[in-house]
């Protein structure tokens, strides 16, 4: 990489870091995991910044490579996910923001990728598509199937304890 | 919007806003370290592939296969004319086992070149390697565009990728009738981004460095020296004018020349953007302030107004009219002069914008700029009027460009767009039907 590259990729870098750590925290449910996901996609890009033209978005390049490594990284490790006791129950005194940030992070991968990109990243059913590589067909399924998904849970949750707002 | 859904923007704003204990700098050089190892695995990885491929083929030499069936043959020289504007034809695909190959795309000649066609504007210089496409060209299929570079009204090339027959290429198509149909002008070696062209003379850039033709695509050469790593080109007629970043100070170098490339503006230090219409024109910092610098000035940078901030300012000109975009964090403001950056006009002001944006002159009275986030353009007038327009399916819209006042061209992920009517509505270009 040469030189001039490696400023401008710095200075990327130091102008979205925060923003791209918050997005990563979004797609992840955690901040620890969101960071690494953030240095897994920048390496990535690292190493292609030279290609990337400079009327490019390159935060919308990190930001793809953060989604679909998302779900290649979970489908690798969902195996040293899998616990052999049930989780512990939460607080009952949560609210229902903390029921709903719960169930988000409960959802598939896949599923929670496309809550994020929509309501978080406020993109349309085509972008989400494009930057998930998917049809938006399935995008919409997939969407609705998330809603479902957590309507149930918060209503569950809501039911054993949870404080309704 | 449902309950729910506000209850999700709102949790996931709030959630995700939490405070990060990871800085820049350890990022920074945990991203640095990261990316060396997972360059040697890719590389080691690559090493691996071509022995295994390189051991395959002598299991199969020892085997008993021929070997010349397996080599390609080696292009010499094609004196076909193939038409230019002309849809190319694909062989018959013959079976592997009768024998017969075809042609490689991107087959190397050294030495001679061949004949410059008729009409090209540009003088030619002599020329390195010289790579001949075969005159029944490979039947490219899944196009992608890149880039795409107008002519004129109705003329523009796409470069981007493909497949050629089979394999990975990066093909230049023209179309002659504003995106009706499109024919491939030619199948440069390498991977490439950038295209720009005049009449015949075409030129492509990318990871596989500068080439160029003088016939439409037929042929492609490497100009001697090559220019280095470009940054920037500018849509203009004639020679390809181009910025080059090899580490130090960024050149702006045009073509034509002996050498080729030769450096035709040496007063400007390391400009946020450049533009070029006729002249060239540079923004960039001077203190607090950014200031433009117009060639054939003595390079004095002339103060704008516009605050500098962390984001880069952006010039584009047309004709004697320097627009430039001042970018002030979520907002930006739009400046303009008629007199070469003596006087500025604001003619928008705190104007709430993306990241990414870019700007494109339409003409003397009309600019647009281009976001991302799906937020697409906003067309500014130097009466201070700021026309919304949204393109659907189009989430980057920083690459705008226009041709004439009417006819611009963008180019988002991998699809291409056009329109006739000064950016208020777009077609997708549909770049299939053409063999």
């Amino acid at each position: 990489m040469r030189d001039a590259d490696r400023e401008a990729f710095d200075e990327f870098v130091r102008a979205r870091l925060p923003q791209l750590l918050r997005f990563g925290h979004a797609l992840t449910g955690s901040p620890h995991a969101g960071a690494d996901l953030v240095q897994d996609a920048l390496e990535r890009t690292m190493l292609a910044w030279s290609r990337i033209d400079s009327k490019d978005d390159p935060e919308g390049y990190v930001r793809r490579i953060m989604v679909n490594r998302n779900v290649s990284i979970w489908r690798r490790y969902r195996r040293e996910r899998l616990v052999d006791e049930v989780p512990e129950r939460q607080l009952p005194d949560r609210t229902r923001d903390d029921s709903l940030w719960e169930a988000i992070k409960l959802l598939p991968t896949k599923q929670r990728a496309i809550i994020v990109l929509r309501y978080y990243e406020d993109l349309s059913e085509a972008q989400i598509a494009a930057t998930m590589g998917c049809s938006a067909g399935t995008v919409k399924s997939q969407a609705s199937r998330a809603m479902a998904k957590l309507r149930e849970l918060v209503k569950d949750d809501a039911m054993v304890g949870g404080e309704a707002r | 919007m449902s309950g729910l859904e506000d209850d999700l923007k709102r949790v996931l704003e709030q959630r995700a806003d939490g405070d990060y204990v990871t800085g820049a700098d350890t990022m920074l050089e945990r991203v640095h370290s990261g990316a060396q190892r997972l360059h040697r695995r890719r590389v080691g990885a690559a090493v691996l592939c071509t022995l295994a491929l390189v051991a395959a083929g002598a299991g199969v030499a020892l085997g008993g296969g021929n070997l010349t069936n397996t080599t390609p043959p080696v292009v010499t020289q094609t004196t076909t004319a193939v038409p230019s504007n002309g849809p190319t034809t694909a062989p018959p695909s013959v079976p592997a086992s009768q024998g017969v190959q075809k042609p490689p795309v991107g087959g190397r000649t050294t030495g001679t070149t061949s004949a410059p066609a008729t009409g090209s504007t540009t003088p030619r210089p002599s020329t390195g390697t010289t790579t001949t496409r075969p005159p029944s060209g490979p039947v490219v299929t899944g196009f992608q565009p890149s880039a795409i570079r107008a002519r004129g009204a109705g003329t523009f090339w796409a470069v981007g990728r493909a497949d050629c027959d089979g394999k990975p290429c990066s093909p230049v198509l023209v179309s002659r009738d504003g995106g009706q149909s499109f024919s491939v002008a030619g199948v440069p070696p390498g991977d490439h981004h950038t295209v720009g062209g005049d009449g015949d003379y075409l030129w492509v850039y990318g990871s596989s460095g500068f080439h160029h033709s003088y016939d439409g695509g037929r042929t492609w050469a490497r100009p001697g020296p090559d220019p280095g790593w470009v940054t920037r080109t500018f849509n203009t007629s004639g020679p390809p004018v181009i910025v080059v970043n090899d580490g130090g100070k960024p050149k702006l170098l045009q073509g034509g020349g002996i050498p080729y490339f030769r450096e035709i503006e040496k007063g400007l230090e390391r400009p946020d953007d450049w533009s070029h219409w006729g002249r060239a024109v540079a923004s960039g910092r001077v203190g607090d302030t950014i200031a433009v610098t117009v060639s054939n000035t003595n390079h004095v940078p002339r103060p704008t107004g516009c605050k500098a901030t962390a984001d880069a300012s952006q010039v584009s000109v047309v004709g004697d009219v320097i627009w430039l975009l001042c970018p002030a964090g979520s907002y930006f403001s739009v400046l303009r002069s008629a007199d070469a950056g003596l006087t500025w006009t604001t003619v928008a002001k705190n104007v709430r914008g993306t990241s990414g944006m870019g700007l494109a002159a339409r003409s003397a009275s009309t600019v647009v700029v281009g976001m991302n986030s799906g937020w697409g353009l906003r067309v500014i007038t130097s009466g201070g009027s700021v026309r919304e327009v949204r393109i659907p399916g189009v989430l980057d819209a920083g690459s705008v460009h226009f041709q004439t006042a009417d006819v611009g061209y963008l180019v988002d992920r991998d699809s291409g767009y056009r329109s006739t009517d000064g950016g208020l509505t777009w077609s997708k270009l549909l770049f299939t039907g053409f063999r």
